[in-house]
């Protein structure tokens, strides 16, 4: 089927977005979240549709949600607490969640139920940047938690899951005799042996410190997540393929989208740099040239992208902003976007007037996600 | 020109806003309380050296504005005369660089450095 087939057949990424956010705009909550839960079958890894998602999943908690605030500031009910978190966690509300666990940590210090979320929420920062610090925090939280509760499953679970990942092989021998203590027969708790009978190693040497430093440093875990029984859900990999990214590139340069477009890896190589043809003109009825560059002399964009997003990452981070999503820059030359998709980083270079940046980017990124599906013709 | 910058936290209900000099030198901040006036004060540095310093070699000159989206928060900042103004939002925010409020301190930072250097 051709592009414009899917979109009117209501099957491209564009217009399952269109289409959801009509039913929202009529506040059709339940036909929103059916659209978009439709798109994501198709798209799982679009993050245009998951934002949209969150978006119509907050505008139907909201009355809940007040509800809950005030039994958490007028009974410091911990229920309360953990359910007010938890709907703040599904509808990424992430700043929100994580001041009102460390609320909740102080309010009921005994309690470990506030240490397993931002535990948990700091696993899944660490995971998602590779950064020691949040692995760091991580650590601290979970421990916490199992000093607070030690029969309690789930944190002793995120703490395999860590130090398998992380590559402490004699702290996860260590953790697998505990597991087998509280509850060997647990349904969750039975693969985690297992994995821990053929990983563990209680001979290892090990310091943590220097594997989360190594890992930050190296951008690459020592074992992959996916690997682990539960971890089927993370993924730290790139998601982008060169010949894809190359369609997808060239087709939003060849549309007048962006003048230039470059794709690469999570590390930061190059996948795909297309940019408009400088000698050729369009002429009527005619979309514009389109070049793929291969010299390296010719990079200018090409670093550019790589420099943002290395310098804001890290920026970013330091402040406790969370993860970068996208950058736009403005000046005489136009502007630049540069934002991170489908485990990659894009960045465009439009020089013409008019439009909006936030537009712009989230163009790129709709189409790349949608490539990373294998929808791109 | 803190008190530019303490109207535009109240307009807008940004976390924070300073004002820093082409080189990241910090001349003035208007912060809520719990927020890292250094570290914001070196991420702006950053950004005016490192992504000023990108463009410049990839032959495309300076920059009059940035925009940066984050998980938890968004960072604008904007030429404002001789100096830059560093904007801290919340995540959902719906303000940009472009925004009535941030554009008005820009000008008026400007005008307050210009009758400073005069």
């Amino acid at each position: 089927m051709s592009r414009l087939g899917e979109y009117f057949s209501g099957r491209s990424l564009e217009s399952v977005l269109k289409k959801a956010r009509q039913k929202l705009a009529t506040g059709d909550f339940e036909a929103a979240l059916r659209a978009v839960a439709g798109g994501l079958v198709r798209f799982p890894e679009a993050a245009a549709l998951r934002d949209l998602n969150l978006s119509i999943m907050r505008a139907q908690s909201h009355a809940g949600m007040q509800d809950l605030r005030q039994r958490v500031t007028t009974h410091r009910d911990p229920v309360a607490f953990e359910q007010l978190i938890s709907m703040y966690l599904e509808t990424n509300m992430r700043e929100e969640a994580m001041r009102m666990a460390r609320d909740f940590a102080t309010t009921c210090p005994e309690s470990a139920a506030p240490h397993v979320i931002l535990g948990e929420q700091s696993l899944q920062s660490w995971f998602r940047d590779l950064q020691a610090r949040d692995g760091h925090r991580a650590h601290g939280h979970l421990m916490r938690a199992t000093e607070l509760d030690p029969r309690a499953i789930k944190p002793l679970l995120l703490l395999a899951e860590f130090y398998f990942c992380a590559g402490a092989l004699k702290a996860l021998s260590v953790l697998g005799r505990t597991l087998e203590q509280i509850d060997p027969d647990h349904p969750e708790v039975l693969p985690a042996l297992e994995m821990i009978a053929d990983h563990g190693d209680p001979s290892a040497s090990e310091n943590l410190d220097g594997s989360l430093a190594q890992i930050e440093l190296e951008d690459c875990l020592a074992n992959e997540p996916t690997s682990w029984p539960a971890g089927t859900a993370r993924r730290t990999g790139n998601q982008l393929t060169e010949e894809r990214t190359e369609v997808v590139a060239k087709q939003l340069v060849r549309d007048g989208v962006a003048d230039e477009v470059v794709v690469l890896q999570r590390s930061g190589t190059p996948l795909t740099h297309a940019r408009a043809k400088q000698t050729e003109r369009a002429t009527r009825g005619r979309r514009r040239p389109v070049e793929l560059v291969t010299e390296s002399d010719e990079d200018g964009l090409v670093d550019v992208v790589r420099d943002v997003a290395h310098t804001v990452s890290v920026q970013a981070r330091e402040l406790d902003l969370g993860a970068f999503r996208h950058c736009a820059i403005e000046g005489p030359f136009g502007r630049v976007v540069v934002g991170r998709v489908a485990g990659g980083v894009a960045g465009a270079l439009r020089t013409s007037r008019g439009g909006e940046s936030n537009r712009l980017w989230e163009r790129i990124a709709v189409k790349l996600e949608g490539v990373s599906d294998g929808s791109a013709s | 020109m803190k008190a530019i910058l303490q109207e535009l936290n109240e307009t807008i209900a940004a976390r924070g806003a300073l004002i820093v000099a082409p080189d990241g030198m910090l001349i003035a901040s208007d912060v809520r309380i719990g927020e890292d006036v250094e570290r914001l004060s070196a991420m702006g540095a950053g950004i005016l050296a490192q992504v000023g310093g990108s463009l410049e070699r990839a032959g495309l000159g300076t920059f009059a504005q940035v925009e940066v989206v984050t998980e938890e928060g968004k960072l604008v900042l904007v030429e404002a005369g001789p100096t830059y103004l560093l904007v801290l939002l919340g995540a959902r925010l719906e303000i940009g660089p472009g925004s009535i409020e941030i554009r008005s301190a820009a000008k008026r930072i400007a005008r307050a450095t210009d009758f400073a250097a005069n």
